[in-house]
Order: structure tokens, then sequence, then C-alpha cells
């Protein structure tokens, strides 16, 4: 018997599903687990721990927080700086300066890119950001929550969250649908992650431009992929929300060889349509 | 009564003067050695010019600072081969944390079944 919950947290719907009876008391662990964790690691509340970090520039910060900012920097290492935590300044120049539920979705304003790659130093507690340097943890915090939630949930039974498109597998067999042109994909999990970015949904015009929140740290803006959008199935789900952009950025062949090499199973849909099954899966 | 006559001829066989001769000659001889070996003509050591002598301390001292930059050198390179050989380690190690890390992919399969959910742009 399957219980489910679902609320809005993060900025998109958040779904708790547990194979269980009488799952209550670990549904609502994991849905305040959310909130805990959105009141850490949003930026854009001005009292959340991080968006005090980036105000000061350094801070004594709790462990959720190092946690994951040690997460998106080992993951810049990782993808050759293709996924970037320094992206803040660059996806507010593009125009995404407030929750995506309150931006405007058309507008005159001025786009800025920004360098991205700044220095962040981790000493105990303490966390340093380089002059200049604010992170933006978009890109990890949903798989890091829904990771977490799925550990409190499957204390009650096979679990699996699905944080706006990120998901975390915790026990059981789960299809997940995976969007496409020409109809949906089913795929079969058992456990890890699974995550999904692209710029069909979080986009915006400016000066009559289509903008969106995929930020290449190499250029600081919107990359041009020629890619619509990528699933990836990883070990966890924060691995898959971040090889999910890593290989966005990356581009078609170059996502599909890196895929392939790396044993990421994964499903590329181009921006002209056609969708690519890379990384073992078919 | 005959007169006698004692005729004395100078001979080239008197060896008293020949001696005296050869001595003579090698005295003449030792002598010349003795005022050419002297080198009269060269200049004296305090006359020598001071920008010379100045240069000859300046090439000594030379000398020895250049060996001590090539100990001082030679001692980094050491120091430097050591530490580039911790560091390479490291890196090795740190790179062999990330594969494992990038833990193998969870088995997936494509299958025909009503999803439970579906996983769209975050």
């Amino acid at each position: 018997m399957i219980e489910s919950r679902r609320f809005r947290a993060m900025g998109t719907e958040i779904e708790l599903l547990v194979d269980a009876i009488g799952a209550d008391e670990a549904l609502a662990a994991a849905e305040s687990e959310f909130h805990r964790l959105e009141a850490i690691l949003t930026r854009f509340r001005p009292r959340s721990e991080l968006s005090r970090l980036n105000e000061a520039g350094s801070l004594e910060t709790g462990p959720e927080l190092r946690e994951v900012v040690e997460l998106a920097l080992a993951a810049r290492a990782r993808t050759d700086g293709r996924f970037d935590p320094t992206v803040h300044d660059a996806v507010v120049g593009a125009g995404y300066d407030r929750s995506f539920d309150e931006l405007p979705q058309d507008g005159t304003a001025v786009i800025v890119g920004s360098v991205c790659g700044g220095a962040v130093r981790i000493e105990g507690s303490r966390i340093e950001l380089d002059p200049g340097v604010r992170l933006d943890l978009g890109g990890i915090g949903k798989g890091y929550a829904a990771a977490r939630a799925a550990d409190l949930l499957s204390a009650a039974g096979p679990a699996l969250v699905n944080a706006g498109g990120d998901v975390a597998v915790k026990g059981g067999t789960w299809p997940v649908g995976v969007e496409r042109p020409g109809g949906d994909l089913t795929l079969e999990l058992t456990d890890g992650g699974l995550a999904t970015s692209g710029r069909d949904r979080r986009r915006w015009r400016r000066n009559g431009k289509e903008l969106h929140h995929l930020i290449d740290p190499a250029t600081g803006s919107p990359s041009p992929s020629d890619l619509l959008r990528v699933t990836v199935v990883a070990s966890n789900a924060v691995e898959a929300e971040v090889w999910a952009k890593a290989l966005y950025i990356a581009g078609e062949e170059e996502a599909a060889l890196e895929a392939d090499m790396r044993g990421l199973p994964g499903v590329l849909v181009t921006a002209d349509g056609r969708t690519r099954l890379v990384g073992g899966l078919a | 009564m005959a007169a006698t006559v004692t005729e004395v001829r100078a001979t080239m066989t008197n060896h008293v003067g020949r001696l005296y001769s050869i001595a003579a000659g090698l005295f003449v001889f030792f002598l010349m050695w003795v005022a050419i070996g002297a080198r009269p003509w060269a200049a004296s050591p305090s006359a020598q010019d001071s920008r010379l002598v100045a240069l000859a301390k300046r090439e000594q001292r030379l000398r020895v600072e250049s060996a001590a930059v090539q100990r001082l050198v030679k001692h980094r390179w050491a120091v430097y081969r050591a530490q580039l050989r911790k560091r390479q380690s490291r890196i090795a190690a740190a790179k062999q944390a990330q594969a494992q890390a990038i833990a193998a992919a969870p088995p997936v399969r494509v299958v025909n079944l009503p999803p439970l959910t579906t996983t769209r742009t975050s």
C-alpha cells in the first residue's frame, strides 16, 4: 500500500511516496525536513544561512550548509567546472533575482553576465568566500533535500521522493516517467537518484531575449546548449542533479560521450526534438 | 860556449787556462740566468693596477657566492621534488576517492509500466 503526500517547498512541488501502512509520522518528518533545509539553503530569504553567508562573505555555519557547500565544491572539481555553486551573480544578472513564482515572465531589465569560479574556503565550521563571490545552491539543494527525506521515509518502508524532478529512491521498485517528445518513457529504479535539468521550464524573457536558469560558468550567461533537457540516473539524487546540469551544459555530443564513459544512464532530449538514450540505457 | 835557448811556446793545450775559461764561462752563464730569472723589466706587485686587484677579488667573491647559490638551488629543488611527490600522491588519492564517490549507477531499465511519478525539469 503506497501512502503519499504532496506539498510545496523550495519553489517546486514535492511528492513523497512510501510503500507502508500508517506512515504519517515518517511523511510528516520528511516534509519538515524539506522546510527546515529550505530555510537554511534558499537564496530567496534574506535571513537564511546562505543569504547571511553571501552578505557577510564569511560565516560560522551549521552542518547542513557546510555539507552542501562541500558537495557542491567537490562536484565543481568533478565536472571540470561545468557545475559551479558560484553562479549566484550570473543567475541574478540574467534576471532570476527572486523566487520563480514571483519572477515576471517578460521585462526590459539589463542582462549582466558575471564571472564564476571564485574561491570558497571551508575551515572547520566557517565558510569564507572570496570578495565578490556569492553562492547559489539551487542546483544541488533539492537533490540533497530529496535524499535526506528519502532516508527519513525509508524508516517506514521503501520510499521515493520527487522534488520537482529530482528523485531519490530508497528500496522497492519504482517506475518513474521521463518526459520526451512523442510520449513519456518509464524507467524502473530500485535505488539511488534521478534528476532532470533543462531550459523548458525555468525560463523568462528580457528585452525580447529568452533566458533560462542553467548558467554556463565558463561564460557567466545562460548556456546556449543544443539540448532541451537531460535526465540522469546516478548513485544518489545529488549526483544525478549535478550531472544532469553538467551534461546539459556540455551539449549533445560531449554529453553522450561523457555519460557513456562514466556509466551514467541518461536520456538526452535535443532542442530539435530527438531523444537519445546514453550511458548504457536501452 | 854555446848558449842554451829555451823556447817557450804557448800552446792551446794549456790545461790551467782551459779550466779558468770554463769556470769563467759558467760564472757568466749563471749570472745571466739569475739576472734574467729576476725579470727586472716586470712591474713589482705593489705597482699592479688597483683595478685588476679589485677585479680579482670580485671574481673570487662571485665564485664563493655562486657556489652558495648552487647549494641553495639544489636544496630547494630537492624540497620541491619531495613536495611534488606528496602532492601527486594526494591528487591520485583524491581522484580515486572521486571515482568511488561516483559509484556505479544503480540498476535501471526501461519498462512498459505506467509511472508512479514523473521527472520533469526541476
